[in-house]
């Protein structure tokens, strides 16, 4: 089949699907553009007459004047996982955030726009996964809870539900970041941006800017170093690279969905549909399950893969219902008759382009190696799944290369989240500061989330300190890691030691009874069972409680608990609602549901918080600052396990 | 249909089918086989073999050789045999059938003798382990599919070449089969025989169980059940549920007799159990514990302490006993008597002495 181009490549056609508007920029850098004449100086009303709105029902004549300039101390571009824990960890950290989403839903890849499940650290070497906590988990309960039917386009809600609670928080949807205004210091001074719903040109002020976005045009036009293509094997010392550099860049995927209409379902091909020669593929490309469509319908460039990307689309397409054409048609499958397809995705889900330069570059040698970084702030351990070059368009080799599982999760840097030239330009996602093959690993969309809420966390402080990240991961590392720490992000072998936590004070930590574990763990910094080692406490049956003794009066005003939602089983929202030993569609059993709090005044048990339905990892008892000298957590119910574990306890003045 | 079995491995002859068995039951049971769901019960005849007074013997019930995996392996219908006390004791193939592993191999005599080593190993690490985890897995971001290409278990914990074999009869071997044999065995022994066993090394765990679903709260068992803890502290535990059944008097009795002398960990439990009870014990039950209390860990102390006040044991008498840890070396549980104390209603001697503490540490109070 011949190819149709939609679009050139121009500028419109780089931007993919955005619309942009057609009207001035209000920066410098605008006027140098070929909309020069069309300046705010020159054409005030904008090519429109004050009076050409006749608003019937009022008789008012208004014009209407769509531009705003706000501001803010951190702008999040992208509403992707990596963007959404970004904002979230911000905000909840005390600055003031947008978060800026092209598209009408949030969670990028996984959304109901392209349906990728947001795969994390699914499964090791021993087979188990070691899922990741903290803002995406707090994400993934979210949706067990309300999402138990599993669908994806309620999914998109329970992600706008999660994210428009937050205080402290603005959210853009339908709203591209077009370019950055550069201060005269280099930095990105402001995001100009234009809302397709609304006609509205927003002008985002702010300290920092955190670009999320997975292509990265935020940071491009900032003038960010970035890399895209393989990097040659001798640069990073990487034996999955090859022998001499390229431009390869792994390709997007139409994924499609099927059901069974329980009768005799014909089909007939679209015209631009491409067939699949089936006899020429390699085996790995396998068509069963066939129900909710195949991964391995991608296609990836060797040059500009982002201006390429309509193009892409329209052949992705093609290829998407050339491999259905063929599981219908073929007489191969009589298990497909009664099958018909009732969705096939219009957004291919991207896996690589910009990857932008930062103070380090995380390669393959550091994640095999499992190399210690003390400016550790993440976590991956997908493996090294490469997918081949050429796509669909290369069928004799295997689909994907999964050159290597790992024994045990890798560490990411800080310093591969912000960029090298651009001092206030933060990123998470698939745009880190990494090689080729490095990405092929920590793509995933939960490994993406962990990089999020430690770029969300680190803005904030930032923000707060008046620091930019390079400063802040050269002088306040540890501050960095101990709150991600403390908001439940696990870093390996980055154990918790946060100086302001009274419980590291105690005189004594005991428990109403032990099945496994001690109380004292609660107290070792390790919020998760790790490497063959216990860090818990589990009661022999319920209730029980756990009961923290100071020598001296305390000041506490907060009590922060980690208990157990089994981080060795996967939580995520699935397109097959796969329900085995490590997937499951159930809200973990293991998770405590109902819990009070006391703390001992005078020699009194006064009660300081009771939490009835329960849905976090990470339980906060927060109330009016008392003297105390003792603490009591009463644990009466997990979601169906008859005894309670916990990873942690803190207390905080 | 199973009709002539081989047997394999004879762990004790005179429990032999052939040589005394009379008469078989057939129990229609429901099972969990983690190999087959983790949710789904599967339903199973569980055969019970009687010796000639009508007693259970053993147990067996015929089971599909691999019940899970990669669907490599040929599956062969197996028969396993448990004793009455539901522990696990052999296993027999139909005459002809041998076991086969990977490759179309049988199963050598080296591989029968560590099957049934890894089978009568209840603590055997495939205990813990889903099947998902025997056989790495190999997926992209799509749906995953399962290569049968890593095994993950530790090498001894299987026959090599036949993991989802050893892997789906230890977890028949170890299913629910095992209480619904005891419990059936249980069902048909008499208290006295029970009473019996109570006191045999090897099974008072059994006796314990059976006697507690028996209720049977007769002098000469509560007396055997005390002797046997004393004898074996571990007892202890699996007993509570017995004392917390028991009539109160009996309930209280045991609880006097058991804390005195128990270590740390026992005597939380029984703590614990008499904060929990619907028992209701009178102060003077406290009075007469006899506790060493200056032995007593900061953590006996306040469970102690709290069983004082939430079942109103306090007593003038039990008072002026704990008057004598407001000296504790142990701050905590100093300062711990002291508000406990505080609250009571004292003598002015005894006033006396909780203003002075109360003067000497109320920066630390």
């Amino acid at each position: 089949m011949k190819r149709r181009k939609f679009f050139k490549n121009t500028v419109k056609g780089a931007l993919g699907a955005s619309i942009i508007p057609l009207t001035s920029f209000s920066d410098i850098s605008a006027q140098s553009s070929n909309n020069i004449n069309n300046t705010e100086a020159e054409k005030p009303y904008r090519n429109t007459d004050p009076k050409q709105w006749h608003q019937m029902g009022t008789g008012k004549k208004p014009r209407p004047d769509r531009r705003k300039t706000l501001t803010y101390d951190v702008a999040v571009i992208g509403g992707g996982a990596a963007g959404m824990c970004a904002a979230i960890s911000a905000a909840r950290n005390g600055a003031k955030v947008v978060l800026v989403q092209d598209r009408p839903v949030l969670g990028g890849n996984s959304s109901s726009e392209i349906r990728v499940h947001l795969n994390g650290v699914n499964h090791l070497k021993n087979g188990l996964p070691e899922r990741e906590t903290g803002i995406i988990e707090e994400i993934l309960l979210h949706n067990r809870f309300h999402n138990p039917q599993d669908a994806y386009p309620v999914w998109d809600h329970i992600l706008y539900d999660f994210i428009t609670r937050e205080k402290n928080l603005d959210v853009k949807l339908n709203t591209s970041a077009i370019r950055a205004i550069m201060s005269d210091d280099g930095k990105i001074k402001a995001a100009y941006c234009w809302q397709s719903t609304t006609e509205t040109e927003f002008t985002i002020e702010a300290d920092l800017f955190i670009d999320c976005s997975g292509d990265g045009l935020l940071g491009a036009t900032a003038g960010a170093l970035y890399r895209t293509g393989r990097e040659a094997s001798s640069e990073f010392n990487e034996k999955y690279a090859p022998e001499k550099e390229d431009g390869w860049q792994m390709g997007s995927t139409v994924l499609l969905g099927s059901k069974d209409m329980g009768r005799p379902m014909p089909f007939e091909a679209p015209h631009f549909t491409i067939k699949y020669d089936a006899e020429k593929s390699h085996k790995g490309r396998q068509l069963k399950p066939f129900e909710l469509g195949f991964w391995w319908v991608e296609l990836g460039s060797d040059n500009d893969i982002i201006g390429e990307f309509e193009d892409n689309k329209h052949k992705l397409l093609g290829y998407a219902y050339g491999v259905w054409d063929y599981m219908k048609n073929s007489g191969d499958f009589p298990e497909t008759e009664n099958y018909a397809l009732d969705w096939v995705s219009s957004l291919p889900g991207k896996r690589e382009s910009r990857r932008f330069i930062g103070d380090y570059i995380l390669c393959e040698p550091d994640m095999l190696g499992n190399k210690q970084f003390s400016d550790a702030v993440a976590f991956g351990g997908w493996s090294l799944d490469e997918h081949n070059p050429g796509g669909i368009e290369n069928l004799s080799e295997p689909p994907s290369y999964f050159h290597q599982y790992f024994e045990e999760p890798y560490q990411i840097p800080f310093r591969s989240l912000y960029s090298k030239n651009v001092p206030n330009l933060l990123f998470a996602g698939r745009n880190i500061s990494q090689t080729h093959i490095a990405l092929s690993s920590s793509r995933i969309m939960a490994t993406c989330a962990l990089e999020g809420q430690a770029v969300g966390t680190a803005a904030a402080l930032c923000a707060k300190k008046n620091v930019l990240p390079r400063e802040l991961g050269q002088k306040n590392i540890t501050e960095l890691q101990e709150q991600l720490l403390r908001d439940d992000a696990f870093i390996p072998y980055r154990p918790a030691n946060d100086k302001n936590n009274l419980v590291k004070k105690a005189k004594l930590i005991f428990a109403s009874s032990t099945s496994s574990g001690d109380p004292k763990l609660l107290n070792d910094g390790w919020s998760r069972d790790y490497n063959g080692k216990d860090h818990h406490w589990q009661s022999e049956g319920l209730p029980a409680q756990v009961q923290i003794e100071w020598d001296e009066r305390q000041s506490i005003s907060k009590i922060e608990i980690k208990c157990d939602t089994n981080v060795k089983r996967n939580i995520m929202l699935r397109r097959d609602s796969l329900e085995n030993d490590v997937y499951t569609t159930q809200i973990p059993k293991e998770l405590l549901k109902s819990l009070d709090a006391e703390a001992r005044v005078n020699g009194k048990w006064i009660k300081v918080g009771t939490i009835e339905k329960n849905r976090t990892r990470l339980i906060k008892f927060y109330f009016e600052k008392i003297e105390t000298s003792a603490i009591r957590i009463n644990l009466k119910e997990t979601y169906g396990n008859k005894n309670c574990r916990l990873f942690e306890a803190r207390c905080y003045s | 249909m199973i009709t002539f079995f081989n047997i394999l491995v004879v762990i004790n002859l005179c429990f032999n089918l052939s040589a005394s068995s009379t008469n078989e039951i057939k129990h229609q049971i429901k099972v969990i086989h983690k190999g087959i769901s983790l949710t789904e019960h599967t339903e199973c005849i569980l055969v019970e073999l009687q010796d000639e007074e009508g007693k259970p013997q053993e147990f067996y019930m015929d089971v599909e050789s691999v019940v899970c995996g990669d669907k490599q392996c040929r599956v062969d219908l197996v028969r396993i045999y448990w004793d009455k006390f539901g522990r696990y004791d052999r296993l027999e193939l139909p005459e002809g059938i041998e076991l086969e592993k990977a490759g179309g191999e049988f199963f050598s005599a080296i591989d029968y003798d560590k099957l049934n080593t890894i089978l009568k190993d209840k603590n055997s690490p495939l205990q813990d382990v889903y099947k998902s985890e025997i056989v790495g897995t190999i997926a992209s971001e799509g749906i995953d599919a399962m290569t049968g290409a890593t095994i993950l278990v530790e090498r001894s914990a299987y026959v090599q070449g036949a993991v989802w074999t050893c892997y789906s009869l230890w977890h028949w071997a170890h299913s629910e089969a095992k209480k619904i044999i005891r419990n059936i065995t249980g069902d048909a022994y008499s208290i006295s025989e029970l009473q019996y066993l109570l006191q045999q090394n090897n099974h008072q765990h059994f006796a314990i169980e059976q006697l507690t679903r028996r209720k049977d709260f007769s002098k000469r068992t509560n007396e055997l059940m005390l002797r046997a803890i004393e004898v074996n502290t571990e007892l202890l535990k699996p007993s509570l549920p017995y004392w917390e059944n028991a009539p109160k008097l009996i309930y209280l009795n045991a609880m006097q007799q058991l804390i005195p002398h128990a270590n740390k960990t026992n005597r939380l439990l029984c703590f614990n159990a008499i904060l929990q009870t619907s028992q209701n014990p009178s102060p003077d039950f406290f009075n007469e514990l006899n506790l060493p209390v200056h032995k007593l860990t900061y953590q006996e102390i306040d469970l102690f302490l709290r069983i004082l006040i939430e079942k109103n044991g306090i007593t003038q008498e039990g008072i002026s006993q704990l008057f004598a840890l407001l000296y504790s070396n142990d701050f905590l549980i100093a300062r711990r008597v002291f508000w406990f104390l505080k609250e009571q209603k004292l003598s002015k001697l005894q006033e006396h002495q909780i203003n002075k503490f109360h003067q000497k540490w109320k920066d630390k109070l």
